[in-house]
């Protein structure tokens, strides 16, 4: 049971870093959301803002990852000009032209807001740190940007897995 | 965008920006400048990525300066840029606004308006009214 480089490579961007962007999410909403004067107590804080710090920041560096790796190693493989390219082969027939022309362009681009994002969220946290609980406006901005990355992250990652179901690299 | 000194924040925070709300207790408050400042230029970053799309899709000229590396095609230049200016604007804004307290309400509009116009300028059914034949 062998993998090809490009299958690794698919692997890694989708399914490694893919499942760490959403464990590392899981986490950093669960603390985000939570953070709250009177749920947590003062030794509480502490240990739960490591944890934020630690989730907000994995999930930055892996949308990092995630969008490098996808543009500079996957997405050449896609759109190689040959005929028996991903690309190439969704844009030969009608019936998958749009999983190109729509979802192929649209999750090429979108999915680099996320790590904007996701970034800004991991400032956030790292800035106020334990004086998070106690500015609950920068704790929402937090959660919003937070969230905000993970839906665009969402949409490339669902376009990707329905595009690599047509056409796989 | 209106600043204000650290004593005296307005907008949806109606006590000092990073101070306490609820938890009681006097905190030094810390100026929310650089909390914005990164706010923005991740909006500034959409928004630069979403501008380079409708516009490699427009001119010719635009789409083949882009082109920095043959295997990647355009998006190698959209997305370089686009980090290029998220990374110098979150510089040049943490400057301005390290010491400064900006109001919430306004970063936060600022944010959404950015993210939003950058996320249509990169929705393909929007950028292909512009393509060039």
């Amino acid at each position: 049971m062998d993998l090809a480089t490009r299958e690794f490579w698919a692997l890694i961007h989708g399914l490694v870093l893919g499942g760490g962007f959403l464990l590392a999410f899981a986490g950093g909403f669960a603390g985000l959301y939570s953070l709250k004067p009177g749920l947590v107590t003062g030794t509480g804080i502490a240990e739960r803002t490591r944890r934020l710090v630690v989730g907000t920041t994995a999930m930055a560096t892996i949308a990092w990852v995630t969008v490098i790796t996808g543009t500079w190693i996957v997405y050449p493989w896609y759109r190689e000009d040959t005929p028996t390219s991903p690309r190439s082969e969704l844009l030969a027939n009608p019936d998958t032209a749009e999983w190109h022309k729509f979802g192929m362009e649209w999750k090429e681009h979108v999915a680099w807001i996320a790590p904007m994002l996701a970034t800004a969220a991991a400032f956030v946290v790292l800035y106020y740190r334990t004086d998070l609980i106690k500015n609950q406006t920068a704790r929402k901005i937090a959660l919003g940007l937070f969230v905000a990355a993970f839906a665009v992250a969402v949409i490339a990652g669902i376009l990707g897995a329905l595009i690599t179901k047509k056409a796989s690299v | 965008m209106e600043m204000e000194k650290p004593e005296t924040p307005t907008g949806a925070t109606p006590q000092p920006a990073g101070g306490p709300q609820g938890a009681g207790g006097a905190v030094e408050a810390k100026p929310n400048g650089p909390v914005v400042a990164v706010m923005l230029a991740a909006g500034i970053g959409t928004l630069v990525l979403g501008i380079l799309t409708t516009l490699s899709e427009a001119s010719t000229g635009v789409h083949d300066f882009l082109d920095l590396s043959e295997r990647v095609g355009p998006l190698s230049g959209k997305t370089v840029f686009a980090v290029i200016a998220f990374l110098v604007s979150w510089g040049g804004l943490h400057m301005a606004l390290r010491d400064r307290d900006v109001e919430w309400r306004q970063a936060t509009v600022a944010l959404i308006v950015l993210v939003a116009i950058g996320l249509v300028l990169t929705f393909p059914p929007f950028f292909e009214l512009f393509k060039s034949e």
